[in-house]
């Protein structure tokens, strides 16, 4: 039996470095970095002050106050976001299509900027009086899939996925395997995240994965450098709608990309620490590799996850050198978290995107702040200049906490 | 007394859901003309209590009187004030 075949039909992304498509896509070709020094909140007394911060955002521009009042920030980056992205694909939602329109959104950590002021209202300020009724819905996770239903009345199947650094992809995944099932014909998915509050930074920090060059913000992040110290958290969202073929090429569409393949394990390993050697990842990949139908000679670019710990950099370069051999030190191999931090549930969905536009624009962002060489970190990680090059079949890969591994193929239309 | 209870209700409506305090009239309706869902109406009753130092809100299923009206919202926490004394 044929299987059914799933494009990308509308994007939208709100990124630290770029508000639009093609802001977001400039600034990642020309190696523009969106890190900066925390404005969120006063970092005084903390030992990390950078962060990628969506700069400006101001949810007024796309939704009425009667909605965005009532979300977390992370669901109004999401709910925005799912916005632009259904205007880009011209998609009208109607009585016709509602229940055949899925939502499936990535999200690690939910309404924390919400959950964190109320924490403080109630145990600081003055007792179980303090909390706002309202905190139930802004917290929950997914408060922005259920906004982005109620916003554009759409009645589908209508679920978060929270599967950490991998939320995005996982979301991806999920919303594929929803298409090709043929419970729905079209699905509003990706990943949103916005972390970057008191205690998570805090968290994070004492976690010690977080990048300590606090010197120059737009130098923070260095996937894959030898003198690598950690990540830089960040905050943003990636929407897609997906369709099946038949769908969009019955209204239409403008089709960016099929959505191929995807891959996604759990290596059962730890909750932060990567297994060392790559072995899971690899499998991810290959997964995907083999859900896409794809030969590893076929790959043209691989977006990294790439979050500049040493961990994680090197097992990942191991993973690549088990599926792809002597050719991994052919592929370029770009990391979109050395300009915009690691977005966590957004990532996967991002980076998607990134990997789509590569296609779209037949050119490959840089990694940039790789300036030393790691011996061990030996791949082509296209260092601090774009790349005009042949791509048509790419790799977007995320390794989560919690050993959730997840990756998707996308191939140009 | 009374109007600056009045007042202070429109102030918070206003502040807290981020609406013109010019549509916040007394027979504006809670729901079709603010724009305002029983969860919200919870939000605002908190914060009542604490303005105005009273205790409201577990009596908030035993109301005879549904709370349509911003007039409504007036007059039962005049009424509540009152009772305090």
């Amino acid at each position: 039996m044929k299987r059914t075949r799933v494009v990308v039909s509308g994007m939208g992304v709100l990124a630290p470095n770029g508000k639009t498509l093609d802001e977001f896509w400039n600034a990642c070709i020309s190696g523009a970095s969106g890190i900066d020094y925390i404005r969120a909140f006063d970092t005084k007394d903390f030992e990390i002050k950078v962060g990628a911060e969506v700069k400006d955002f101001d949810p007024s521009k796309y939704l009425l106050p009667g909605i965005y009042r009532k979300m977390d920030r992370f669901a109004q980056l999401g709910v925005s976001c799912a916005k632009m992205a259904l205007e880009n694909s011209a998609l009208a939602v109607d009585s016709s299509n509602t229940s055949r329109i899925g939502v499936v959104i990535g999200t690690g950590l939910g309404g924390i900027l919400f959950h964190e002021e109320q924490i403080i209202n109630v145990i600081r300020d003055g007792g179980p009086s303090k909390a706002m009724a309202s905190s139930v819905p802004r917290i929950s996770p997914n408060s922005v899939s259920s906004y982005i239903g109620i916003a554009f009345g759409i009645k589908g199947p209508n679920y978060a996925i929270s599967t950490a650094c991998s939320s995005g992809a996982n979301a991806l995944g999920q919303a594929l395997l929803m298409l090709r099932s043929g419970m729905i014909d079209i699905c509003i998915t990706g990943g949103v995240e916005a972390p970057i509050t008191p205690v998570t930074v805090a968290a994070y920090q004492n976690l010690r994965c977080l990048s300590t060059r606090n010197g120059r913000p737009q130098e923070a992040s260095t996937p894959f450098d030898r003198n690598r110290t950690g990540f830089v958290l960040g905050e943003g969202a990636g929407i897609l709608i997906l369709e099946t073929l038949e769908h969009a090429e019955k209204r239409r569409a403008r089709i960016y990309a099929e959505l191929l393949g995807y891959g996604t394990n759990c290596g059962a390993y730890n909750m932060v620490a990567p297994e060392p050697e790559g072995v899971d990842a690899a499998q991810a990949i290959q997964g995907a590799l083999n859900d896409a139908q794809i030969l590893p000679d076929q790959v043209d670019y691989i977006n990294a996850h790439g979050t500049g710990t040493v961990y994680n950099d090197l097992a990942e370069t191991k993973a690549i050198k088990r599926i792809f051999g002597k050719r991994a030190y052919e592929i370029p191999i770009s990391s979109t978290k050395s300009m915009i931090g690691h977005t966590i549930g957004a990532a996967g969905a991002i980076e998607a995107i990134v990997s789509i536009l590569s296609i779209q624009h037949q050119e490959i962002h840089p990694t940039i702040n790789l300036r030393e060489s790691d011996p061990e970190c030996n791949l082509n990680y296209v260092p601090e200049k774009s790349r005009k090059a042949k791509v048509d079949v790419v790799i977007s890969s995320s390794f989560g906490f919690g050993s959730n591994n997840a990756v998707v193929v996308v191939r140009g239309c | 007394m009374e109007k600056n209870v009045y007042k202070e209700i429109v102030q918070i409506l206003a502040k807290t859901f981020k609406l013109d305090p010019n549509l916040i009239k007394p027979q504006a309706l809670l729901k079709d003309d603010l724009g305002l869902d029983s969860v919200d109406i919870m939000d605002a009753i908190c914060l009542f209590e604490e303005q105005f130092k009273i205790k409201i809100l577990q009596d908030l299923n035993s109301i005879k009187i549904p709370l349509e009206t911003v007039d409504d919202l007036n007059k039962f926490i005049q009424e509540k004030s009152s009772e305090k004394v």
